[in-house]
């Protein structure tokens, strides 16, 4: 899926870091708002633990990143690529920031 | 050529009758592995799938909308979490590349998807994940049906038809079409599973607990009765069985409509005593229920169904959450909370227990909260205390023994609400505390237990059970099982007494409370409060009110001299069924 960022060589690509900080992880609310943030957006993003272990996540799937496992204090790159990938990145990288609106207690 | 006709014994799901011909969804018509079969073009393939992909969709988006606006908006999320799950790109991009890649049928790729990601969820080691996962299977299994054409509505349901199957899934049973069900049968599925609640709310007699090998064996034009009242099966009935369960279930169907026009009478006996009668629940979910029949608040709230299906048991925040709901749909009336009751045949997943010999008589109810899993006991202590804040809470302690149990929980409550206080959250300082009296030892030694609880809360099935030495559940001696025996009287008249000197007020929340005959006795000796499942408050209200306390107490007191339990029920038996001779259901 990540090929098509690689193949265009116009594509804009942007990436981070961003740390789990609230209490339940990545679970099913988060990754369901996550999907809805992304849904006019038809470029690449993904979720890779930044330790190396498991698959990168498609951000355009719940199960997916569901599936990734990432508890409280996970670091994970973010990445995208795509038209206007910078707004993206910040939009989707400030909800991580932002606990996922979530109690970090 | 007339089958023979067989009668099988479950557990009432529903009330009601129904009778008629029945519909057996057979496990292999539902959970086949689709055949691989190889296609020639995949674009057409791909074009199957997107069809029976939007189908799909259409479906969960018209059940979810159906849910909202009949039932609890929660239930409907069921949909709105499949919903989603239908629209995975993961899902959807490895169904694609399968039937490009293989050039197999799309049955056979979403079967092969669905299985690989059910797997991956089921072996995270999180509670809440692998719950998902069987989301994924019926997702799957949904949109299999639509390829195939082969889902429930079209097996041929041309008429009105009783519903067989191991087991109905939530999109199942709501996927059924009130107007073309009778009636349903299932061989797992408890009081409070999703078919039971959904079920009941339809009006739908159901009954559970029947041996899959019989429902394997329904042929199509069976006959079937289905008993919802006293939770009874019977196959190909004889004309004279057909004809008598058709007068009852008029006979039914009349009771029901009067009863419902009843719901907001009070419980009050000829002669104007009031007995509160309150709701027996294992769910939230059930509080909409529990208001229509009338209840006043809740006399049992079982908190062991929380732990026992869970991976992981739930934690303080996730506990705090599903109390304080409860006490807020409540709406300031009492609510009360039983700590965990595990043990004896509840046992959970969550944590390793040691094999007991002797179950019912090891470590199970306040036992096991104190020597067993203490932390769990805390951690849900400590969620009770918080929840407290937000309505009427009492708190419930089962299987108590000794005035020791009740003194170590104090001594941990109190502690806790240190803790509480240090960290500056918000708690009940003075928590209402009970004790179930469920042992001899707690009937006969209650006077000193009562110093230190703030009611008591007759727990009948198991009280009976240690009283009469017979195991319920043993179907060689569960004839034997008479919660009317005059030895359990005793206990009761015992406790009763007690509670009225020490000025706390003892109920009855075991299934002796919903029986019409039963309650009235109950109430002649003196119980001031009775819980019982929603489905049977109606019934003992309509009793109770046709009938005066004077009566009752005489009839009572006659009961506790008898020598059997036949001869101590009979005078309240025959009372009841020259009053309301409707009420009387069970055999």
């Amino acid at each position: 899926m990540l090929s098509t960022a690689e193949n265009s060589g116009k594509v804009n690509t942007a990436e981070r870091e961003v740390v789990i900080g609230n209490k339940m992880g990545l679970h099913s609310r988060p990754a369901a708002e996550i999907v809805r943030m992304l849904s006019g957006f038809s470029g690449d993003v993904s979720l890779s633990r930044v330790d190396g272990r498991g698959e990168a996540a498609d951000c355009h799937s719940i199960l997916s990143m569901l599936i990734l496992a990432a508890g409280r204090g996970t670091r994970l790159s973010l990445r995208v690529s795509g038209d206007g990938a910078d707004g993206v990145l910040e939009k989707v990288g400030s909800f991580f920031d932002r606990n996922f609106d979530e109690e970090s207690e | 050529m007339q089958r023979m006709s067989l009668r099988f014994d479950g557990i009432a799901l529903a009330p009601g009758i129904a009778i008629g011909k029945v519909m057996a969804l057979h496990s292999s018509n539902r959970n086949l592995v689709p055949e691989k079969r190889l296609i020639e073009e995949s674009s057409k393939e791909l074009e199957r799938f997107a069809d029976a992909l939007k189908e799909t969709e259409i479906q969960l988006a018209s059940l979810r909308d159906e849910l909202k606006t009949r039932l609890h908006e929660k239930e409907a999320g069921i949909f709105d979490a499949h919903l989603l799950l239908c629209a995975d790109r993961a899902i959807l991009n490895d169904v694609k590349k399968l039937i490009e890649n293989e050039k197999c049928c799309a049955e056979y790729a979403v079967y092969v998807v669905s299985e690989k990601y059910f797997e991956v969820l089921k072996n995270l080691q999180d509670a809440y994940l692998s719950e998902r996962a069987g989301d994924i299977r019926d997702v799957a299994s949904r949109i299999i049906s639509n390829l195939t054409d082969c889902d429930i509505r079209s097996l041929g349901m041309d008429d009105k038809r009783i519903i067989a199957s191991h087991t109905l899934v939530p999109s199942e049973t709501a996927t059924l079409d009130k107007k073309k069900i009778l009636g349903i049968i299932v061989e797992t599925g408890g009081e409070t599973s999703h078919t039971a609640i959904l079920a009941r709310s339809l009006g739908l007699p159901a009954v559970a607990g029947i041996p899959g090998e019989l429902i394997d064996s329904l042929q199509i034009n069976d006959r079937v009765i289905v008993d919802g009242f006293n939770g009874r099966v019977i196959l190909n009935p004889d004309n004279h069985a057909e004809e008598s369960y058709r007068l009852k279930a008029q006979a039914a169907d009349q009771l029901r409509s009067e009863l419902e026009q009843e719901s907001r009478l009070f419980p009050d006996t000829t002669d104007g005593f009031r007995v509160p009668i309150a709701a027996n629940i294992e769910s939230h979910l059930q509080m909409d229920e529990s208001r229509a029949s009338g209840a006043n608040g809740v006399g049992l709230f079982r908190t062991e169904f929380l732990f026992l299906n869970q991976v992981v048991p739930p934690d303080e925040e996730s506990q705090f959450n599903i109390y304080k709901q409860l006490l807020l749909a409540a709406d300031d009336a009492p609510v009360t909370i039983r700590v965990m009751d595990i043990g004896g045949d509840k046992l959970p997943r969550a944590g390793s227990v040691a094999v007991e010999d002797n179950p019912f008589l090891g470590l199970r109810g306040i036992r096991f909260c104190l020597y067993g899993r203490r932390d769990l006991f805390e951690t849900q202590l400590r969620a009770l205390l918080r929840a407290g804040v937000f309505g009427n809470l009492r708190v419930m302690l089962p299987m108590v023994s000794s005035v020791a149990e009740v003194l170590e929980t104090r001594e941990i409550i109190h502690a806790l609400q240190e803790q509480l206080a240090s960290e500056n959250k918000e708690f009940v300082s003075n928590l209402s505390l009970g004790v179930m009296i469920e042992t001899p030892v707690a009937a006969l030694q209650s006077e000193h237990l009562a110093g230190l609880v703030d009611f008591f809360s007759i727990g009948t099935n198991d009280l009976v059970q240690y009283t009469m030495a017979i195991d319920r559940g043993n179907e060689q001696v569960a004839y034997l099982y008479r919660p009317a025996n005059p030895a359990v009287l005793k206990l009761i008249r015992n406790v009763v007494e007690v509670a009225e000197s020490h000025r706390i007020h003892a109920g009855v929340c075991g299934q002796m409370a919903a029986d019409p005959v039963h309650a009235l006795l109950l109430l002649g000796l003196g119980v001031h409060e009775l819980s019982m499942a929603p489905a049977a408050v109606p019934v003992v209200r309509r009793a109770i009110r046709s009938v005066s306390m004077y009566e009752l107490e005489q009839l009572a007191a006659k009961a506790l001299g008898s020598a059997s339990a036949a001869e101590a029920s009979k005078g309240v038996y025959d009372l009841l069924m020259s009053r309301a001779p409707e009420l009387i259901t069970e055999e």
